[in-house]
Order: structure tokens, then C-alpha cells, then sequence
């Protein structure tokens, strides 16, 4: 089904609207009530979009908590691009950027850290630590000969700094970001390099 | 008192059973303390005086495993270099290899913080055997908190991919990956002359 047959700039940021005022909306009952007892109908009335006009945008309650988690990743992404393609050196600064990230949206990764949707996020970190390694990858030409062994990497990584950036927010970021992306890339670069860059996979 | 101890063993090991019988058939969410105890054919009160709730009972089972897993471990971390080579990883692997059928119930939706709160507790015991031992002076415990969780997120996404895809890998190559990507960083923020103090 086509949902938006002219995809002209007006729509586009009519789009945008939308689907920031429904991620701002649920932030904002997130602060009210526990996620689980939350409906689409809440987001709803509270934001004054129709229900039909939600399932145009996403197909339920998670999927908006995925496009809200996806759109911090986005632009993480965006700031870390050149810094992949650039160099194979994996500048630490690509950790720094991701506290960065999280730290800018505080009050709402609080929120995401006690609303029991550890999954949700846990998937979202894959999937862009898999689109980052991509980008490295194909970037330098390096030779990957066991895709699958690559996507234990992935998980490996996604894992790693989910637990590190959940542990950062829980504790009411007592360190800057500058110190936690040393410190993560401390852990992460020295293994993951070697494996990398020597084609031992 | 033996007997008593050998009782309550028996009915432990009988919930054990009797939990993994539950979680074959139904997701863990909807299973209740009375359909365990039936299972197990052990009475309510019975299982309160060993459980004070389902969770408990699941997180017995785990905290089983690990501690096999860290008696495997605990000798060679004793005996070895501070590089302790694949020698961890490959207990950590073997360990849910020689525990298939509740691996393959146990990471399912909705255990995650469960489970990996028992992983943090676990990897804490390790590295606090691994430093005791090899008298790594600890200057920064806030920077070992990290560590720990670091590790913990890690293996429990490997182990998760591992157990889904019905442990396509042999048990060596992926100790061998996780050393890999593991010791490099670990060796220099642990045994480094200065760890550096967060904050």
C-alpha cells in the first residue's frame, strides 16, 4: 500500500511532525506510568492524532519506542561516519560520541532504563553496531571470510555497550563522556582491531 | 543433619526438572509456583521454604551452572598467568553446551534483565577471583563496575546468537573469538601499572 504517494517536502516534515510529536508524547507518559500499562489509545488521545493516522506511521506501541531509540542511533551514525571511512584507526572519539548521544536525550534514556524494555533497546544497538562495522568494513576493503563469525562480533560489541551506556545512565552519569569513551574504547579496540585489520576472520 | 540436607536436595533437583518440564511447554511468564510444585510433585509449602518466589527458582537453577562453571575455572585461574589464554572462555562455552535443553529455554523473551543481572554477579565473582589471586592492585572500583557489565552484555548476546542458531560453531572457535576480543583490552586496563581513576 502506498501511504504517501507524493513524498514532497511538505509532507515529509508534516511526516516529521507527527511522528515526533508521538515519540514526545509517549516519552511523556513514560514519566506518568509504568510502559507495559501504556496503549496506543493513550498516545493517542493525549496527542491528539487520530488512531488511524498512528497505524499509518507505526504498527504499534514498540514499534514507536523503536523509531524513537532508532532516531538517537541516526544521529549518531551521521557523526561518526567520516571518522569510520577516514581512517582504520577506529578513532576513540566514535565511543565518546555515543555517550554524547545518550547523554543529550538524559531525561529520556532514564526513562527508557526503568521502563523494563531492555530488549527493544538491546536491538537497536545491534543493528547499529552491525550498520557501523559494515561501514568499516566496506570502507577499508577488509576481507571477511566467516560472515557468520562476524555477526558474533556484532553481538559481542552491541552487548558490551548497551550494558556500559544502561550501567552510565542508571548511575545518573557520574563520569563525562570524554572519560567513558576512552574507557570503552579502551576495552574494545585493542581485541577488535587485531581481529579486524590482521584477517583473523 | 544428612537427611535433612539430602531431602532438600532431592526436592530442589525434582523443581529443577520440573521447571525445565514448565518451560517446554509454555512461555516462562505464565508458568505459576503451584504448576511447579504439581510438576515436581512436591507440596506449596514445601517449595516456600527453599524458593520465596517462581523467579528464585529459575535463578537457583542458573546460579547451578555457574557454580560448576566456577569450579571448572578456579583452579587454572589459581595455577595460571594473568593471561589466562582461552582456559575461561572455553569452560564459559562448554558450560552451556553440557546444559542444551534449559539454554535453549532460558534465553527467550522477557528474561533478559533476569538473566543478565545473574551474569553481572557472576563475572563480579570471577574478576574478583582473577584480581585476588594475581594481586592486581585496584585503584578505581567505579572502572571495574563498567568491566564487569561490559562483560556481562558480551557474553550474554554471543551465548544468546550461539544457543538460537542450535550452537552452530564448536565451542573452541568461539572461546577462541571471545579471548580474542576480549584480553587485549582487559590485559592493559588490568594489569597496566596505573589504572587511570574515572571521574
Amino acid at each position: 500500500m502506498e501511504v504517501f504517494p507524493v513524498m514532497n517536502k511538505e509532507l515529509d516534515k508534516r511526516v516529521e511532525r507527527t511522528r515526533g510529536l508521538l515519540m514526545s508524547t509517549l516519552l511523556e507518559l513514560m514519566a506518568e506510568k509504568p510502559y507495559s500499562k501504556l496503549s496506543v489509545a493513550n498516545i493517542c488521545e493525549r496527542s491528539g492524532v487520530a488512531r488511524p493516522t498512528f497505524y499509518l506511521h507505526y504498527r504499534s506501541k514498540d514499534d514507536l519506542l523503536k523509531g524513537y531509540i532508532e532516531s538517537i542511533f541516526i544521529k549518531f551514525y551521521e557523526q561518526v561516519e567520516d571518522y569510520l571511512t577516514q581512517s582504520t584507526n577506529a578513532d576513540p572519539i566514535i565511543a565518546e560520541i555515543m555517550f554524547k548521544q545518550w547523554q543529550e536525550h538524559a531525561d529520556d534514556a532514564r526513562l527508557l532504563v526503568s521502563a523494563g524494555v531492555e530488549g527493544l533497546i538491546l536491538i537497536e544497538f545491534q543493528r547499529y553496531v552491525a550498520r557501523i562495522m559494515d561501514r568499516y568494513i566496506t570502507a577499508h576493503n577488509l576481507p571477511i571470510k566467516d560472515s557468520g563469525m562476524m555477526n558474533y562480533v556484532v553481538d559481542f560489541i552491541a552487548g558490551a555497550s548497551f550494558m556500559v551506556v544502561m550501567r552510565w545512565i542508571r548511575e545518573e552519569f557520574p563520569t563525562g563522556p570524554e572519560r567513558m569513551g576512552e574507557l570503552y574504547a579502551s576495552l574494545v579496540r585493542p581485541g577488535l582491531l587485531q581481529l579486524l585489520l590482521n584477517g583473523k576472520i | 543433619m544428612p537427611e535433612q540436607l539430602e531431602q532438600k536436595q532431592k526436592a530442589i533437583g525434582q523443581l529443577h526438572d520440573a521447571l525445565l518440564c514448565c518451560m517446554a511447554s509454555q512461555p516462562y511468564q505464565k508458568i505459576t509456583v503451584r504448576q511447579l510444585c504439581d510438576a515436581a510433585g512436591i507440596s506449596r509449602q514445601t517449595y516456600y521454604q527453599y524458593f520465596s518466589n517462581r523467579d528464585a527458582l529459575l535463578t537457583d537453577y542458573v546460579d547451578t551452572m555457574f557454580d560448576a562453571f566456577y569450579q571448572a575455572i578456579e583452579g587454572p585461574i589459581q595455577e595460571g598467568t594473568p593471561a589466562p589464554g582461552i582456559g575461561i572462555s572455553t569452560h564459559l562455552f562448554a558450560q552451556w553446551s553440557n546444559n542444551r535443553e534449559f539454554a535453549s529455554l532460558v534465553f527467550q523473551a522477557g528474561l533478559e534483565s533476569l538473566l543478565i543481572r545473574r551474569f553481572r554477579s557472576y563475572i563480579t565473582r570471577v574478576m574478583g577471583l582473577y584480581i585476588r589471586e594475581h594481586g592486581i592492585p585496584v585503584t578505581d572500583p567505579e572502572r571495574l563496575g563498567y568491566m564487569t557489565d561490559y562483560l556481562a552484555g558480551a557474553s550474554w548476546m554471543v551465548l544468546q546468537r550461539w544457543v538460537a542458531s542450535d550452537f552452530s560453531y564448536a565451542e573452541s572457535e568461539l572461546a577462541g573469538l571471545f579471548a580474542q576480543l576480549t584480553q587485549p583490552g582487559f590485559l592493559d586496563a588490568l594489569i597496566r601499572p596505573n589504572v587511570t581513576s574515572v571521574s
